[in-house]
């Protein structure tokens, strides 16, 4: 399985990476070959078998709906890259 | 008496008997890394003022009645773990000034227990590796050969524990990432049970196969911490809600009758000469003590690298979305727009190898190819995991013994250059995780070069206990967990 640069950077885009023309290249060429790793697995006999998506078969436990976070909106703020009044900030998004 | 060289255990007891203050011994050890770790690398962030603070409470609280095993044991913490305002990185540039907000939940029940937390160790980013070269922080050196890997990706945690900068250390294991290095740095290394042990408050690679476990130099110490660490958590939702046993009293379990399969695929081609005859000598000893060694077929071992990186990626490319450079973590400089913002701040914050896995994940989850990857890579998982089912089933199976590794240490920068042989160095651990089975990584020898060499015992669903005991058996049996480092480079 060889993928396509057009490909790389489609991929790229929808992963939010920047990448450089060089990383390109680079990425093309080594997703090809850990593609082509994966190939074999084409071989196996699936049919009727049920994906395994967890370790261990478990229904998601319930609890009861009570609150239990305080307000910490300082205390996660104070990670952010860039905070005002109380909100994160962002570039503007609307023209 | 150097304090640094006792075992957990052995530490224990000395501080219960007072013979050594908690103060006394973290100091030892805080004084042990100092003179190490420049030339080691193991730790990214260290905590000595409230180390000193945690010993001196442990102090205090030995000798009453709420102290456990491990009140004033200093501790080697994966920087995977998340530590209430104690810089918490990851092997990241994008976390390389977080600070969380919580604790996780087991770093907060070893506190609880008494444990002094020395600082946090270095590791691959993100947990993605096998070397521990893919750390921002620079890679660890292993301290048996200092131009060699520990191994990863939790090295830093097994080169802090190999070289006696701890007492005991924390490990995540996706792929392998206890069991590698453990067996490359000659300590013990145990992946628990898939939701034995909570994730909350771990930074996320792999959801369906992260498990948090102990890093020590003997199976007595592992159990000693996993009795702590493990247990039902809320705030995990895979979390099993199952009693914990006392695995301490179960390591002194007779092995006569014991049943060990052997599985044939794990011991071809890739196995290096050396590994082999020590584990060989392994399996001897255990006939020695009466157990019975059982060749077995696991016939779907080797499609479990193709199926990992399948899986392993696409959940990664799902949990690092959340690095968007708005609500924590680095953000680039001056974006245009908030999707300059996501793009720069992403190529900017993660390394080569995080990146190529968030691509391959992005690919095996994108339209037109989920179902070719991703499903498949998930069916194939289920008879990988249906393998060791039967297995432990039909031939009645206690343990599985195998190689952890197929090789020893190998030397930074070796497999740099090519991720598809850096990925085939987790071959023999990868498949525990997928079927989300107890694995052990154990020291059985040395190669002529003078390093360790490593075995592994798998064990059934949440039966930690029977690893333990049968790798407690081996340790009281033979010398090789006392082998210490001292005096290479």
């Amino acid at each position: 399985m060889s993928i396509t640069v057009e490909t790389v950077r489609h991929v790229a885009t929808l992963a939010r990476l920047e990448i450089s023309a060089e990383e390109t290249g680079i990425y093309t060429e080594q997703l090809s070959r850990i593609l082509g790793l994966m190939e074999q697995l084409q071989s196996i006999p699936t049919e009727g078998v049920a994906p395994m998506s967890h370790a261990v078969a478990m229904t998601m436990p319930e609890r009861d709906d009570t609150v239990t976070n305080t307000n910490q909106r300082d205390t996660l703020l104070a990670n952010a890259p860039d905070s005002e009044e109380g909100c994160f900030r962002v570039p503007k998004i609307i023209e | 008496m150097d304090a640094t060289t006792l075992t957990l255990a052995q530490a224990a007891q000395a501080l219960n008997a007072r013979e050594i203050s908690a103060q006394e011994l973290t100091r030892a050890y805080l004084e042990r890394i100092e003179a190490l770790n420049p030339a080691l690398n193991a730790f990214i962030t260290l905590d000595a003022e409230r180390a000193m603070e945690a010993a001196a409470a442990a102090d205090t609280r030995l000798g009453q009645a709420s102290a456990t095993p491990l009140t004033g044991i200093p501790l080697a913490i994966k920087d995977l773990f998340c530590t209430q305002n104690l810089r918490t990185t990851c092997g990241s540039a994008m976390l390389a000034n977080f600070l969380p907000p919580y604790e996780s939940t087991v770093t907060a029940r070893l506190k609880a227990a008494g444990a002094v937390v020395l600082g946090k160790t270095n590791m691959d980013e993100f947990a993605m590796g096998s070397s521990n070269e893919t750390s921002f922080f620079g890679p660890v050196r292993n301290p048996w050969a200092y131009d060699r890997t520990p191994g990863g990706s939790s090295g830093g945690s097994a080169t802090a524990m190999a070289a006696g900068l701890c007492a005991g250390a924390l490990g995540t294991d996706t792929g392998g990432s206890i069991r590698q290095p453990a067996a490359m740095t000659g300590i013990t290394g145990l992946k628990p049970t898939y939701g034995r042990v909570s994730r909350f408050g771990m930074i996320a690679f792999a959801s369906s196969l992260d498990q948090a476990g102990p890093m020590t130099r003997t199976v007595e110490d592992a159990a000693l911490l996993l009795q702590e660490m493990a247990g039902f958590d809320p705030k995990d939702a895979t979390s099993i809600n199952e009693p914990v046993p006392d695995y301490h009293a179960a390591l002194g379990r007779d092995l006569k009758g014991l049943r060990i399969g052997m599985p044939a695929e794990y011991f071809g081609e890739g196995l290096g000469q050396e590994s082999r005859t020590a584990i060989e000598a392994a399996m001897e000893v255990y006939r020695s003590l009466g157990a019975h060694i059982h060749p077995i077929s696991l016939p779907m071992t080797r499609h479990a690298i193709p199926t990992y990186y399948i899986i392993a990626p696409a959940e990664a490319s799902s949990n690092l979305a959340r690095y968007d450079g708005i609500r924590f973590g680095h953000r680039c400089a001056d974006p245009k727009d908030l999707k300059d913002l996501y793009c720069r701040t992403r190529a900017e914050g993660f390394g080569a190898e995080v990146k190529r896995r968030i691509m391959l994940g992005t690919y095996v989850l994108s339209s037109g190819y989920y179902d070719a990857y991703y499903r498949k890579a998930q069916q194939v998982r289920r008879l990988i995991a249906e393998d060791f089912s039967r297995a432990f089933r039909e031939h009645d199976l206690g343990v599985i013994l195998t190689p952890t590794a197929p090789e020893t240490a190998f030397k930074l920068g070796e497999k740099n250059a090519d991720p598809v042989s850096m990925y085939l160095s987790d071959i023999y651990t990868i498949n525990v995780n997928l079927a989300g089975l107890p694995g052990i990584s154990l020291p059985c020898g040395f190669d002529a070069k003078g390093l360790p060499i490593g075995f592994q015992l798998i064990g059934r669903p949440l039966d930690e206990a029977t690893i333990l005991a049968t790798g407690h058996a081996y340790q009281l049996a033979t010398q090789w967990h006392k082998a210490r480092p001292e005096g290479k480079s």
